[in-house]
């Protein structure tokens, strides 16, 4: 059972240029984006081609400037039917004129645990320490690859519904709808799953080893699913769990 | 001690040492400030070398770095706001190119094929033509074909070159006062300004405002009842 069951939240991002947040005002506008919030999915699977589901974070703003800003200063000139390229001091306007006109959401769902995804110690690997690396074997299935595309079709309603233009091509099937690869959103969890049956799971509800009773896996190794959401909450609970467990069976002297 | 009492030292060891680590801080302070600023500004010693290597390496010729600051002149003209020297855009794009190596072929055939062009058509290197001249060879290169996903090597330089000037720029302290970055004031942040919402025919919802933190408040402790239960 070790090493199996790996999974990965799903992601797919989208940007658009919105033409009313032109010219902004300036304000500090540090920290506005990329909130998260635990809600529940409130959209019917049944109505839908595929299960569980996802949360967009929107990003953009008046954001510090970092290498890349000014960069295609004014590219978003086609969609207004201005001309794209030059030199001079119409530059300098261009990337104040576009400063804070963008922005973007990102989906983040909740993918299928499957016993086919796994890693595994590399036969031939090591990293610089002599230690041998793992090797992952992961691919999605329909299921990630059609909320991805739902995702895409709600960015496009959303932008379009709030005047905004959707920067770049929708991807299609060609590309899984956008779908980021296995391990992007580096929310890898699972390899260690928890259950009651040590024939079908590693840890007991303890995150306690089947085979061995003085080890605990205290990381996101446990996980059997895990929601849209970052997984380190979790963790952090599982581990408080965990530890009071601990306490009171070194007590007992049972471990 | 059998191995029971030994495993559970150990493991209570772990437990406490935290606290042992910060009863011992006071003695050895000079030891932990100089392991701190070991790392003067967070780099490892591999980075660390990887940085002095960098910075005591010369990529660009002098003459290239002369042209290069005649382009980023041309690119962003100085002006009251601020200019590319001061920015410092010229030792930005020679750090980019170290850095960066995959841009160095580019650059330097952009830069080679500009004194090329200018021999052809005028008899003279880049930086010894005239205003005008200079002018019109932008012109052929600054404006990317809208028509066409692959543009000519001498537009691809180009834009290149705009861009490291661009960015080099309004990171710069000038281009980011230029561009009104209004962030990086921690602490205190009081939601979006009435003026702006207003703007975009926006507000916030009146019913939430009471649960919204009042910053008057902010410094205030929390207070609790013996019972732990929150009373302020």
């Amino acid at each position: 059972m070790v090493g199996k069951y790996l999974h990965d939240s799903t992601g797919s991002d989208r940007m658009a240029f919105v033409p009313e947040l032109m010219n902004r005002k300036r304000y500090n506008e540090d920290g506005v984006g990329g909130m998260h919030l635990y809600s529940p999915w409130w959209l019917d699977n049944k109505k839908l081609d595929f299960p569980r589901g996802y949360h967009i974070e929107v990003w953009g703003g008046l954001g510090m400037p970092s290498y890349g800003t000014g960069f295609n200063p004014n590219d978003l000139n086609k969609y207004l039917g201005l001309k794209v390229g030059g030199y001079g001091n119409q530059l300098r306007e261009d990337v104040k004129k576009f400063y804070g006109s963008v922005m973007g959401m990102s989906g983040r769902g909740e993918s299928i645990a499957r016993e086919e995804n796994y890693c595994e110690i590399d036969p031939t690997t090591v990293d610089e320490f002599g230690i041998p690396v793992l090797r992952f074997n992961y691919s999605w299935s329909d299921h990630e690859r059609k909320q991805a595309r739902h995702m895409h079709n709600t960015f496009e309603e959303i932008i379009e519904n709030m005047g905004g233009i959707v920067l770049g091509d929708k991807p299609g099937a060609d590309r899984d709808y956008g779908l980021l690869n296995p391990g992007r959103i580096i929310h890898e969890v699972g390899t260690t799953r928890m259950g009651s049956d040590p024939k079908k799971s590693v840890v007991n509800e303890f995150e306690q080893l089947h085979d061995a009773d003085n080890v605990f896996i205290v990381d996101a190794g446990p996980f059997v699913s895990q929601a849209d959401k970052n997984p380190t909450w979790t963790i952090m609970a599982l581990s408080w769990r965990t530890s009071e467990f601990i306490i009171q069976e070194l007590k007992k002297q049972n471990i | 001690m059998n191995r029971r009492d030994s495993i559970r030292s150990l493991f209570l060891g772990s437990m406490a040492g935290g606290l042992a680590l910060e009863s011992c801080v006071t003695e050895p302070k000079a030891a932990v400030e100089q392991k701190i600023w070991e790392y003067q500004y967070g780099r490892t010693p591999d980075e660390q070398a990887y940085d002095e290597k960098l910075l005591g390496q010369q990529f660009f010729e002098n003459s290239e770095l002369a042209k290069i600051k005649q382009l980023a002149n041309l690119i962003l003209p100085p002006n009251e706001e601020g200019n590319i020297e001061d920015a410092k855009v010229p030792e930005f794009i020679e750090f980019m190119a170290k850095d960066f190596s995959s841009i160095q072929t580019q650059m330097r055939g952009g830069l080679m094929w500009l004194d090329n062009h200018t021999n052809k058509t005028y008899g003279k290197d880049f930086i010894n033509c005239s205003d005008d001249e200079q002018h019109q060879v932008l012109d052929l290169i600054a404006y990317p074909d809208s028509n066409s996903s692959e543009q000519k090597q001498e537009v691809r330089f180009f834009s290149l070159m705009r861009n490291l000037v661009m960015t080099g720029y309004f990171t710069s302290e000038a281009g980011i006062k230029e561009l009104g970055y209004k962030g990086n004031q921690p602490n205190v942040w009081d939601g979006v300004p009435e003026d702006v919402l207003k703007d975009h025919g926006m507000s916030y919802d009146e019913s939430w405002m009471p649960k919204f933190i009042d910053q008057s408040k902010r410094n205030d402790l929390a207070q609790w009842d013996e019972n732990g239960n929150l009373i302020s």
